[in-house]
C-alpha cells in the first residue's frame, strides 16, 4: 500500500484492548495539515510478543468442540505464497476418533482451529486455520491416536475443472474474471482486487480452478488463500514494501531463536518471457493495400485486315498487321481498403487488349427512309481475324473490367450486406420497331452479328455503329439475416441487377419488337432488378447447426398456354408481358449419419426427393462475427540479460511462455519479480510464533552475520506443542532480494 | 491458622481414603512439572511459553508426580496392595496446602481447582485426630494481602441456587468425581491476583514403572508407590 499521507497521531494506546488497533476518528478535512486522532491498540501484537506468553488452541471438528484432554501432540500449520492451500494437522486421542468409529476424522468434515495467545490476563483468541479434514493417520497404539490432516477451503474446490470463457475485449478486469471463475466453481465469497482490464480472450475449459487463478493472477503479482477468519477467497499482492513504507515486522536477535541462511545459486542470466498481445486497430485511420499484377508475353494485337461496307461488300483495309512481340498482355489491380481491421471496399480492375463490337445493320435515322435490308441499312464494320465485326481498326489496350465489392457491417462487425458492382463492356438490348409497325421506327438501334438489336453507343467514320459500351454492367446485392440466439445466418437474399427489359407478346400489345422478333416492354432495356434468390436456412435452435435449407428463385417469366390470347412467337400465353415472380423452390435436408458422413435430400418443385450420401461433415451456415473472429493477436517477447549473474554463475537461459500476459509492460514486470525472487538470500528463521503471514515484509536485523534488510515472507510452518515442555515455534522462510 | 501448620511431612498421606499411618515412609516426594517451555533467543535472552489456562483455572498448570517409598511397608501392605490391585483413578492426599494463583478479570466470579482436585476436607477426615480447621482453604486477593476472604462450604444444591454474599467465597462441597470449584460474592477485578491455598485430594494414576522392589532383607517388605496426576 503506498503512503498517501504523513500525519501525527495523538491518542492513548491500550495494551490490553482486545479489539484490533484502529483509528476511530477520520481525518479532519478542514485542517491545513493532516490531523488524525484515534485509539491504537497493540493488543494483537502484544498477544504474541513478550517474555512470558501463554498459548493454547482448541479444535472444532464436525461442528463440535473437542475436549482439551482429547487433543494429543502438536497442532501444525503450513502456508506460503506459492501455494493456494494452507495445510494443518493435529492429533486426537480416544476411541471415538478411531477411523472405525467415525468418519469425521478422514472425510471432508468441517474443522476449525482457534488459537489463544497472550500475556496472563490478556489472552486473545483467533481462528488460525479453518477448512475441511483431508485424511488421518492412525498408527498402532494402546488407545486410538489419530493424526488428522486438514486443509483450508481450497480443498473443496481443488479438483474443480472450469468450464468458462471470456470473449476478447469484454472489458472485464482480471479481478472480475477471477471472480467469475470463482462463481463458476461455486465459491460463495471472495476478496479480489480489480487489477488491469484484460483485453485478451480467456478459454479455461477443463482447467483446474486454482491452476487458472494462480497463472492468471501471476502478472498482477497475486497469491491466493482462503482467509481463516471469514472463509473468503482472497487474492493478495505479494510485494516487498520499500522505503518510505514501514515494514510489517522488525525482527532482531532478541526476537529470533535462529537464522539459517542460504544464498542464491545457479540463477539464470537471461530471462525470456513470451506471451501474446491483442493488436488494437484504429477505427478512424484506414489502410489501402493495392496489388498490381502485370502480365507480359508474346502477343500481337488483333488488326482488322478487312472492312464490311454498307452494301455488304468486304474490302481490305490499309491497317498493317502487328508483329508478335513481348508486350503487356494484361494488368490486374486489386485494391483493398481496410479500416479498423475490416475490409471496407475491395476493387479489382483489369486492363487488356479489346475491340468493341460493331453492328452490321442499323435502323434508319430521323427523316431517313426505310433501308434496303428489311427496312434497315447496312453498316461499316471492321472484321477481325476471327470474323467478328469490330468498331475499331485494331485492338486497343483499355480497361476491360472492374469489380467493386462493398460490405456493410452491423455494430458487432458482422457483414450484413455485400454490394458488388461490375463494370465491363456490355450491350443494351434496344428494339427496332413498335409492335404492329412495319417500319423500323426506333432510331439508333444496331443489329449485331448475333442477330440481336442493341443500342448504338456511337457512330464513327461514316457508319461504324458501336454496340458495346464500357460502364456499369451488372450489380449484385447479398444480404444476410442472422439468428439472434445462435448467430447463424438465417436468411440470405441475393438480388441481381442489370440492363434488361421484360419480354412481351409480339401482337396486340403497346410495346416493342427486337430485331430477332422477340417482344420487349421497353424500347431500350432499363437498369432493373433481374432476379432474386432467397435461401432460408433451417437451423438447430440451440447450436445453429444447419438442418436444411429452402432456396427460392425469383425472376421474370411467363407461363405458356396453348390457347392463350397472346402470341409470343413460339408459344401462346394468358399474359402479355413477363412478371416478376417465384420461379423455382428447392428444399434440402441434411441428415447427419456419423461424424464424417451425412445424407443430403433435395426436394424440388415437383416433389421429387433426391437423396445422396456425402462423405464429410454437414455444411454450416455463415455465422455472425464476434469479438472472437475479429480478434487479432501478435506474439510478444521480452528479454532480460543480467551481466552480473552471468559473471557469477555463467550463462543460463530460462524461457517462460506465459498464457495470460497481455502486454510487454506486464512481461517486464513479471520477469523482474521472478528474477528478484530467484536472486535472493533465503533465511530460515526459527522463532516463537508471530502474526507474520506470507506476503508480508520483515526487516531482519542480525548483527552476528551482518544481515540487515527487508525480506519477503514466502513460507511459514508453525508448530504448537502444548505438553511439557510447551513449545510454540515457527519457521519462517524469508527472501531477501540482493 | 496458617500454612505453617501443614509444613513438613508430619502427617501421613491418605491413599484412596486409607490413611497410610503407622509405618513411616522413607521417601516422600512430590515432583511437579509445569506445562511450559523456555526458549533461548539468539541474543541469549530467554522467553517462556506457557499453557494458557482455561477461564477460571489457575495461571500455572502443574502436572504432579507423587512418590512414597517404604523400606518395609509393614502392616500397610494388605491395604496398599488391595487398592493397587485395581486400576485408577486413585486419589492421594498429603494433607498439605498447595497454593494456586488466579487472575481476576472483573467478570469471572466462579473459579475451579485444577482438574481432578477436590478439597480433602469434603471427602476425608484428617488423620491422627487433627482438627479440620488447620486444613481449611485460605483465599486472599492480592499477593501479600493479610486479609483472608471468609470461606464457607456449601452443599451443591445451595451452591447452585443461592447467591454468595459479597466479600465471601463459597466452596461447593464436592461429591463423587467432581472437580472442586468456588465462587466469590463479587468477581475479582481486572488483573487482581487471587491466591488460593487448599489441601487437595488429587486424582492420580500409578506410574507405569512404579512396581520395582529390591528385597535386600528377608524380613522386610519394600514398597514404592509412584503416582502421576491424571
Amino acid at each position: 500500500m503506498p503512503v498517501a499521507a504523513y500525519a501525527t497521531l495523538r491518542g492513548t494506546v491500550y495494551a490490553g484492548q482486545v479489539t484490533p488497533g484502529a483509528l476511530v476518528t477520520a481525518m479532519d478535512p478542514t485542517g491545513q495539515e493532516g490531523h488524525l486522532e484515534g485509539d491504537v491498540s497493540r493488543g494483537s501484537i502484544a498477544s504474541v510478543d513478550g517474555i512470558s506468553i501463554q498459548y493454547s488452541y482448541r479444535v472444532k471438528l464436525g461442528g463440535e468442540w473437542i475436549p482439551r484432554e482429547h487433543l494429543h501432540g502438536s497442532f501444525e500449520v503450513e502456508e506460503g505464497i506459492d501455494s493456494h492451500t494452507a495445510l494443518f494437522s493435529f492429533g486426537l486421542a480416544g476411541q471415538e476418533y478411531s477411523v472405525a468409529a467415525t468418519a469425521r476424522t478422514w472425510t471432508h468434515a468441517p474443522v476449525e482451529v482457534w488459537v489463544t495467545t497472550g500475556r496472563p490476563g490478556a489472552l486473545r483468541e483467533r481462528c488460525r486455520a479453518a477448512g475441511v479434514v483431508l485424511t488421518c493417520e492412525q498408527p498402532d497404539s494402546r488407545e486410538p491416536v489419530v493424526r488428522v490432516s486438514c486443509a483450508d477451503d481450497a480443498a473443496l474446490y481443488d479438483r474443480w475443472e472450469l468450464c468458462y470463457e471470456v470473449a476478447p475485449g469484454a472489458g472485464l478486469t482480471r479481478g472480475e474474471i477471477c471472480a467469475e471463475a470463482a462463481i463458476d466453481a461455486g465459491i460463495p465469497a471472495w476478496d479480489i482486487p480489480p487489477g488491469a482490464v484484460y483485453q485478451r480472450p480467456v478459454v479455461a475449459s477443463s482447467k483446474g480452478l486454482f491452476d487458472f487463478l494462480r497463472s492468471f493472477g501471476e502478472p498482477e503479482g497475486w497469491s491466493w488463500r482462503f482467509r481463516p477468519e471469514d472463509r473468503v477467497l482472497e487474492a493478495y499482492s505479494v510485494r516487498l514494501r520499500q522505503e518510505p513504507e514501514p515494514p510489517d515486522h522488525v525482527w532482531q536477535l532478541g526476537d529470533v531463536a535462529g537464522v539459517d541462511t542460504t544464498p542464491p545459486r545457479d540463477v539464470p542470466s537471461r530471462w525470456v518471457m513470451r506471451g501474446t498481445a491483442v493488436v488494437s486497430t484504429d477505427e478512424d485511420g484506414g489502410t489501402t493495400r493495392t496489388t498490381r499484377t502485370v502480365v507480359e508475353g508474346l502477343y500481337a494485337p488483333k488488326v482488322c485486315a478487312e472492312m464490311l461496307h454498307p452494301d455488304g461488300s468486304v474490302v481490305p483495309t490499309s491497317a498493317a498487321e502487328q508483329p508478335e512481340a513481348v508486350r503487356v498482355v494484361s494488368i490486374l489491380e486489386d485494391e483493398v481498403r481496410e479500416s479498423g481491421g475490416r475490409t471496407v471496399q475491395q476493387t479489382t480492375r483489369e486492363w487488356g487488349w479489346y475491340n468493341p463490337a460493331a453492328a452490321r445493320l442499323r435502323t434508319p435515322g430521323v427523316g431517313e427512309s426505310a433501308g434496303p435490308i428489311e427496312g434497315l441499312y447496312g453498316c461499316q464494320a471492321f472484321i477481325d481475324p476471327d470474323g467478328e465485326l469490330r468498331a475499331w481498326a485494331r485492338e486497343a489496350f483499355v480497361q476491360i473490367g472492374e469489380r467493386r465489392q462493398t460490405p456493410t457491417y452491423d455494430a458487432a462487425g458482422t457483414p450484413v450486406r455485400i454490394h458488388t458492382t461490375k463494370h465491363a463492356w456490355y450491350r443494351r438490348a434496344q428494339a427496332v420497331r413498335n409492335v404492329g409497325s412495319e417500319a423500323a421506327n426506333v432510331v439508333g438501334t444496331g443489329v449485331g452479328a448475333d442477330d440481336q438489336s442493341y443500342l448504338v453507343w456511337d457512330v464513327t467514320l461514316s457508319s461504324v455503329n458501336r454496340i458495346e459500351g464500357y460502364g456499369l454492367a451488372t450489380a449484385d446485392d447479398v444480404r444476410y439475416e442472422h439468428d439472434p440466439v445462435t448467430g447463424a445466418a438465417r436468411r440470405e437474399i441475393q438480388e441481381s441487377w442489370g440492363w434488361a427489359s421484360p419480354r412481351t407478346a409480339i401482337e396486340g400489345v403497346p410495346w416493342y419488337l427486337l430485331y430477332s422478333g422477340t417482344g420487349q416492354q421497353h424500347q431500350l432495356a432499363p437498369w432493373s432488378l433481374r432476379g432474386r434468390q432467397e435461401t432460408l436456412n433451417l437451423l438447430d435452435p440451440v447450436d445453429g447447426h444447419l438442418l436444411g435449407k429452402i432456396e427460392s428463385e425469383f425472376g421474370y417469366g411467363v407461363s405458356k398456354r396453348v390457347s392463350g390470347p397472346y402470341d409470343w412467337g413460339d408459344f401462346r400465353s394468358n399474359r402479355s408481358v413477363e412478371v416478376f415472380a417465384l420461379r423455382k423452390r428447392t428444399s434440402t435436408q441434411y441428415n447427419v449419419l456419423s461424424e464424417d458422413a451425412y445424407e443430403e435430400i433435395v426436394e424440388d418443385d415437383d416433389g421429387r426427393r433426391t437423396p445422396k450420401l456425402i462423405t464429410g461433415r454437414a455444411p454450416l451456415a455463415r455465422f455472425a462475427s464476434s469479438a472472437w473472429t475479429a480478434l487479432r493477436q501478435q506474439p510478444l517477447e521480452t528479454v532480460l540479460d543480467d551481466a552480473t549473474v552471468e559473471a557469477w554463475w555463467g550463462f543460463a537461459r530460462r524461457v517462460i511462455d506465459h498464457e495470460y500476459l497481455q502486454s510487454l509492460a506486464e512481461a517486464r514486470d513479471l520477469v523482474a519479480r521472478l528474477r528478484s525472487r530467484a536472486l535472493a538470500h533465503q533465511h530460515r528463521v526459527t522463532r516463537p510464533v508471530t502474526l507474520a503471514r506470507p506476503g508480508q515484509t520483515v526487516l531482519l536485523d542480525d548483527p552476528r552475520s551482518g544481515t540487515y534488510g527487508r525480506c519477503l515472507v514466502t513460507q511459514l510452518r508453525e508448530t504448537w506443542q502444548l505438553a511439557s515442555p510447551t513449545s510454540v515455534m515457527a519457521t519462517y522462510t524469508l527472501e531477501q532480494p540482493l | 491458622m496458617s500454612t505453617a501448620d501443614t509444613q513438613g511431612a508430619r502427617t501421613a498421606a491418605t491413599f484412596d481414603g486409607y490413611p497410610l499411618a503407622g509405618v513411616a515412609a522413607d521417601l516422600w516426594e512430590v515432583a511437579a512439572a509445569e506445562l511450559k517451555g523456555n526458549v533461548t533467543m539468539a541474543d541469549g535472552s530467554v522467553r517462556e511459553q506457557r499453557l494458557a489456562p482455561l477461564p477460571g483455572l489457575p495461571q500455572v498448570t502443574w502436572r504432579h508426580t507423587f512418590s512414597l517409598g517404604w523400606a518395609h511397608v509393614g502392616k500397610l501392605q494388605r491395604a496398599i496392595e488391595a487398592r493397587l490391585a485395581f486400576p485408577g483413578a486413585h486419589r492421594i492426599c498429603f494433607w498439605k496446602h498447595m497454593t494456586l494463583g488466579y487472575l481476576g478479570d472483573g467478570t469471572t466470579a466462579e473459579m475451579s481447582l485444577p482438574a481432578g482436585w477436590r478439597l480433602a476436607l469434603h471427602v476425608l477426615t484428617p488423620p491422627d485426630g487433627l482438627p479440620a480447621a488447620r486444613y481449611e482453604p485460605e483465599v486472599r486477593i492480592g499477593l501479600d494481602s493479610l486479609d483472608l476472604v471468609p470461606v464457607s462450604h456449601v452443599a451443591p444444591e445451595l451452591y447452585a441456587s443461592d447467591v454468595t454474599p459479597e466479600g465471601e467465597v463459597w466452596f461447593e462441597r464436592t461429591t463423587g468425581d467432581t472437580t472442586g470449584r468456588f465462587r466469590f460474592g463479587l468477581a475479582p477485578g481486572v488483573d487482581e491476583r487471587v491466591v488460593v491455598s487448599v489441601v487437595p485430594e488429587i486424582r492420580c494414576l500409578t506410574a507405569g514403572d512404579s512396581e520395582s522392589r529390591q528385597y535386600r532383607d528377608p524380613h522386610r517388605e519394600p514398597r514404592r508407590i509412584v503416582l502421576v496426576e491424571a
